[in-house]
């Protein structure tokens, strides 16, 4: 008989840690190498000598106040939104979804834009924007749910019209808010929607963080079961997956991801559509590999392209967003035009 | 050589009195009573819309009858968790869907969920059985395929060895040849027989009649949500049967275990 084994690509620990490795060491990379550039060289042997005081030694206060706290950031972020797409897209069986398909980031948006127009949100412990923004996207994803649920069920379809009807209400709102305000709220609202990772200490990172750790533990936990629902309903039905608890974990982490980096530090789009397909060009579909693998590359390409949005243009500062479109788009374009059939179906 | 098997043949499922439709006012299964004992390939037969998909849905446990109670192993299928049935029944859906670019291998391997117990690495066991499940079904060679590249026959074959590889008690599957050819259909069907000789229990929809009724033991055929006939295929594959069911003349000529049934649309009677 012949011997097949070698020839399946099962998961084992080796093949899963060896992927885990490498895109750890990708995302380390990036960490290693970002606090080195900036708008000012610093030197490191000065910024890491203690025995300088801290008010003689700017080199430290820079990179500890401002570089560190915004890789940190980029970092968790990048993962967030990565992870966040690569559940969704696992949800939806879709290879176009990304985190602000079920609507959560226009519903950010709007709430940013609400404390933005209202000029309310100055006495708050946190920015007005960032609480507004929060709100508003849990806010959406209550009403995607209550949209789309039917019997115990989130049904694909309705899930996917659902999210793209809201986003077109709420930008349609965003949009008239925009016109009945003033040259100075304008201006704050479009800094807000292009994104921006600037940061001076770890507040922002504590919004994300906690959400990041539950949601990945959730869904990696659900991975396998996520390869079955790619089978199709009935396949993962019959098979023992429990649809209706599946379905809860990756609406809700998804949703949950998107809505804590939107609200931290705006819409940064690109990252959530274009990582996960990246990490599957990679490694096949397997999520058990795509959810993690996303993560950490997520995590990196974040860094990484605010690293260029820092250093780009000397001086000034581009928003994230447009570099990550910036760089994105043409992979992806690239991805389709020559691995379409190993990455899409 | 054919190894003869000497297995006690017990009921693996037995339905009693099934009633059941989608909609409130109209009924697909009406007082359906079916079984199939271990070792035993069954094939269910009968016109479109009849009810046999739908029979095979509610065996599999994706939905509930109005009334009447089925079986497995001598519980009602509703005490089961849906892991629990999972691991000694596989179904195979009529229409396969995947929705991204797993290898043949990959989706084999699937088919060992229910024996997961949660577990976050294939293992070893997983590993074999998927194996083991190629072989037979003759789809080693494509281990490293991507199965969304395939045609739709030979993407069947993989969907029945993944079925295989979960080694369950029954196989419930729905049109499993309905794409393949006349060699891969004869090579699907030897190997259910063999998988029922081995004492599992097979129950196939199918409309190819000279086929299911050359290899199954037993066919049940429904029309319009009831069974109309249920024996030997010699006895079920008979023209007043069929015409009965199918409301249409029907010519049939046996050879030994061959039957072939032929349409009399259009002619005269």
């Amino acid at each position: 008989m012949k011997e097949s084994a070698g020839a399946i690509r099962a998961l084992t620990p080796a093949r899963f840690w060896g992927w885990m490795l490498a895109f750890g060491a990708f995302a380390a990379l990036c960490v290693v190498i970002a606090p080195i550039f900036g708008s000012v060289n610093i030197s490191f042997a000065r910024a890491l000598d203690f025995s300088i005081p801290l008010v003689n030694n700017p080199d430290r206060e820079i990179l500890f106040a401002t570089r560190l706290p915004r890789i940190v950031l980029a970092l968790v972020t990048g993962a967030s939104l990565a992870l966040s797409g690569a559940a969704l897209q696992a949800l939806l069986r879709n290879p176009l979804a990304s985190p602000f398909t079920l609507g959560v980031a226009s519903g950010g948006t709007l709430g940013a834009a609400l404390v933005i127009f209202l000029g309310v949100g100055g006495a708050m412990l946190v920015p007005g924007t960032v609480a507004g923004s929060f709100v508003f996207s849990l806010g959406t994803l209550a009403l995607v749910w209550a949209l789309a649920y039917r019997r115990g069920r989130l049904p694909t379809g309705t899930l996917l019209l659902a999210g793209v009807s809201v986003n077109f209400l709420f930008a349609a709102v965003v949009l008239l808010l925009q016109y009945l305000s003033d040259f100075e709220q304008n201006m704050a609202l479009i800094r807000w929607m292009m994104g921006s990772l600037d940061t001076v200490g770890y507040a922002p990172v504590w919004g994300i963080l906690p959400v990041l750790v539950i949601a990945a533990v959730a869904l990696f936990v659900c991975a396998r079961a996520f390869n079955l629902l790619a089978l199709g309903d009935e396949a993962a039905r019959t098979a023992g997956v429990d649809l209706e608890l599946l379905e809860v974990v990756g609406f809700l982490a998804s949703g949950l991801l998107a809505g804590a980096a939107v609200s931290q530090v705006g819409p940064i789009g690109f990252v959530g559509l274009i990582v996960p397909h990246a990490v599957r060009m990679m490694v096949g579909p397997d999520y058990r590999l795509v959810l993690p693998g996303s993560l950490l590359v997520g995590a990196g390409f974040l860094v990484l392209c605010d690293l260029v949005s820092r250093t780009a243009l000397g001086g000034t500062e581009l928003p994230p967003g447009i570099i990550t479109a910036l760089l994105g788009a043409p992979f992806f374009l690239w991805l389709l035009k020559t691995k379409s059939s190993e990455v899409f179906v | 050589m054919r190894v003869l098997h000497v297995t006690m043949h017990e009921t693996l499922y037995i339905a009693g009195n099934i009633v059941f439709g989608y909609v409130p006012d109209k009924l697909v299964l009406d007082r359906v009573d079916f079984h199939v004992d271990s070792g035993e390939l069954v094939g269910l037969i009968g016109p479109n819309g009849a009810g046999k998909s739908t029979l095979l849905k509610l065996l599999a446990g994706l939905h509930t009858p109005r009334s009447g109670e089925i079986r497995f192993e001598g519980r009602p299928i509703r005490e089961y968790s849906p892991r629990q049935l999972a691991r000694r029944v596989a179904y195979l859906p009529q229409e396969d869907e995947i929705h991204y670019p797993f290898t043949v291998g990959e989706v084999v391997m699937l088919g060992r969920w229910p024996h997961s117990g949660g577990a976050f690495f294939d293992s070893p066991r997983d590993r074999l059985a998927a194996s083991r499940a190629m072989d037979r079904v003759g789809v080693s060679e494509w281990a490293g395929r991507v199965v969304t590249e395939l045609s739709g026959g030979e993407r069947a074959r993989v969907m029945l060895a993944k079925a295989v590889a979960t080694e369950p008690a029954c196989l419930l599957l729905d049109e499993p040849a309905a794409e393949l050819d006349l060699k891969y259909r004869t090579e699907a069907y030897l190997l259910l027989r063999s998988l029922a000789d081995e004492g599992i229990g097979v129950v196939v929809v199918a409309h190819d009649m000279g086929a299911v009724s050359r290899w199954s033991d037993r066919l049940t055929l429904l029309s319009g949500g009831r069974v109309v006939a249920d024996g030997p295929p010699a006895e079920v594959v008979a023209e007043s049967v069929l015409e009965r069911a199918y409301g249409i003349g029907v010519k049939v000529i046996a050879d030994g275990k061959d039957r072939a049934v032929f349409a009399r649309g259009g002619e005269e009677k």
